[in-house]
């Protein structure tokens, strides 16, 4: 029999609950809101500002989260785990070759596309490959020859359009973040799970209205090297009919939600990815795990970040290079994590 | 059928689609077949292949349209255009400056038959999971009558993007000038994003 008082605790937590989520979309919502008026006026300041600020703090922040995701001991994952490491570093290494060698007279525009789609491709069959590895031991049959089709279509498209699938990794790139979120809310904030829906479905809203918006806009100056290098890594050069102010404000916007997610919402909703709480990561507070190579990469994560600072605020484009080139490492490492966690 | 498989199949059609408006296949032209030799250097084939220089004592494919953006006429012309006139002028002793901007066309050739024959086979697997899973489950009315009107939708776009201009819209003739003659400013541009002559024309107000 359920007495008086179980029923008012049970209505207390459910306000509660109600009232958590509510203010969770309120807050998700305004923020985003904010962020697409200032960034769809001034997309470059706001480029600087975010990137300055952020990017190596995030990067840190994931880092954070994979290595508390990390199990002790791998197991039947073995695998999948040698998998994931090694396709990181192949695909990083690739991608620095062709980074390091841009410039060089090899590189003419056709092997430039030729290089884009083999590693497009590579990334696909990475992926592809992780996904069987991951779903291998389901006891749920799964349409492999439905996944195969998807796959080889959307490898076809990075054959006839490769620079242009490489531009789609960078705005597809930010999604990553928001569909970790969605898997970790799941897991760990189920109650906040219709409210964050309701806070994705707005996201493509807040992109039609900066589209909207933006869409006649005169394309944004490239006076200077850092402006022109923005503008080109949003796409300008590939979507020169698309005015240029439109295709960096999207991008910041999907940034800024990106770094939002990794900052704010992830430690929010996973207490084991609260940056301080240490002997939540097994890898570390474990005996059986690797305790000093963890410490020691976490301190060298800590320098990169401030070194990053600093960098910026020294030399900006040429520390905006040297990341972006880094970066390459933190988008891979999210793909294994984000398969797992499906 | 289930949602999940009809959203699918929506997404791979859709897919095929995008695919067939965004990359028409590019006819290969008599004239700018590699030859064998040619052959074993792929760049050198691959641009032959793409940018065959024109003649200019052949017709040169002219257009005309307006822009409404634009507050200066304008004639763009192709960089291919202007090679030719270089050929031609390399004979001749012309003016012409010789250029190092190269043309690259949208797709190679390696990408269209790579891309093409990974299409091929997304489509064999598509269709195999297709055929597969119809056995499990029987597709309902209104799952088969949405692919239909999909597949109707792709084929009638597929037509209309594909069919050309009325007859009087392709041919140049003194049709299109209303006193017999007409004169003005115009800025010449040169692109590499364009295979033929264009005449950008501002909106009268």
């Amino acid at each position: 029999m359920v007495s008086s008082s179980d029923t008012v605790h049970r209505d207390a937590a459910t306000s509660v609950r109600f009232n958590s989520a509510t203010l969770f979309v309120f807050m998700f919502l305004g923020i985003a809101v904010v962020a697409a008026i200032t960034i769809g006026s001034f997309p470059l300041q706001a480029s600087i500002a975010t990137i300055f600020l952020f990017a190596g703090l995030h990067n840190w922040f994931e880092f954070r989260y994979f290595v508390g995701r990390m199990p002790l001991r791998w197991g039947r994952s073995a695998p999948f785990y040698f998998v994931a490491m090694g396709g990181v570093l192949t695909l990083a290494g690739l991608y620095w070759v062709a980074y390091l060698g841009s410039g060089n007279w090899l590189w003419s525009s056709a092997e430039w596309r030729l290089f884009a789609a083999l590693w497009n491709s590579l990334l696909i069959a990475w992926l592809v490959s992780l996904y069987c590895l991951r779903k291998r031991n389901s006891k749920v049959s799964h349409p492999w020859l439905l996944y195969l089709a998807i796959a080889l279509l959307i490898t076809s498209l990075t054959w006839f359009a490769p620079l242009y699938c490489s531009l789609a990794l960078v705005f597809i790139h930010p999604f990553i973040a928001m569909w970790f979120l969605e898997r970790q809310i799941r897991r760990t904030k189920k109650e906040w799970l219709r409210a964050y829906h309701l806070c994705m479905a707005a996201v493509p809203l807040l992109l039609l209205v900066l589209a909207l918006c933006l869409s006649r806009q005169p394309n944004l100056p490239e006076d200077s090297q850092l402006f022109w290098k923005i503008s080109q890594h949003a796409g300008s050069e590939l979507l020169p009919s698309i005015s240029s102010h439109l295709l960096v404000a999207t991008h910041v916007f999907l940034e800024t939600i990106h770094y939002f997610v990794w900052l704010l919402l992830i430690p929010l909703v996973d207490r084991r990815s609260i940056p301080w709480r240490f002997n939540e990561i097994p890898l570390l507070s474990n005996a059986r795990g690797l305790p000093k190579l963890v410490a020691c990469m976490f301190t060298l994560g800590t320098f990169a970040a401030v070194a990053l600072w600093i960098g910026f605020a020294v030399d900006y484009s040429t520390t905006r290079d040297i990341y972006f080139a880094a970066a390459i490492l933190h988008v891979l490492a999210e793909f294994p994590f984000l398969i797992k966690m499906l | 059928m289930k949602p999940s498989t009809v959203l699918v199949l929506t997404l791979l059609l859709t897919g095929f689609e995008s695919a067939a408006f965004a990359f028409d296949i590019p006819v290969p032209r008599p004239n700018a077949k590699p030859d064998a030799k040619s052959d074993v250097n792929e760049n050198a084939a691959e641009k032959k292949y793409a940018e065959p220089i024109k003649k200019l004592a052949e017709p040169q494919r002219f257009s005309i349209r307006i822009d409404e953006e634009t507050k200066v006429a304008k004639l763009v012309i192709p960089n291919s255009v202007i090679r030719a006139l270089q050929a031609d002028g390399a004979k001749s002793g012309s003016i012409f400056p010789s250029t190092q901007n190269d043309i690259q066309p949208l797709m190679t050739r390696t990408g269209t038959v790579v891309g093409g024959a990974l299409m091929t086979l997304a489509a064999i697997f598509g269709g195999l999971w297709f055929v597969r899973s119809r056995k499990a489950t029987a597709p309902t009315f209104a799952a088969m009558a949405s692919l239909v009107l999909l597949c109707g939708i792709g084929t009638a776009s597929f037509v209309y993007a594909n069919a050309g201009p009325p007859p009087e819209a392709r041919s140049l003739t003194s049709k299109i000038l209303k006193y017999g003659f007409t004169y003005g400013e115009v800025q010449v541009e040169t692109t590499n994003d364009a295979d033929q002559i264009v005449l950008v024309l501002p909106r009268a107000k």
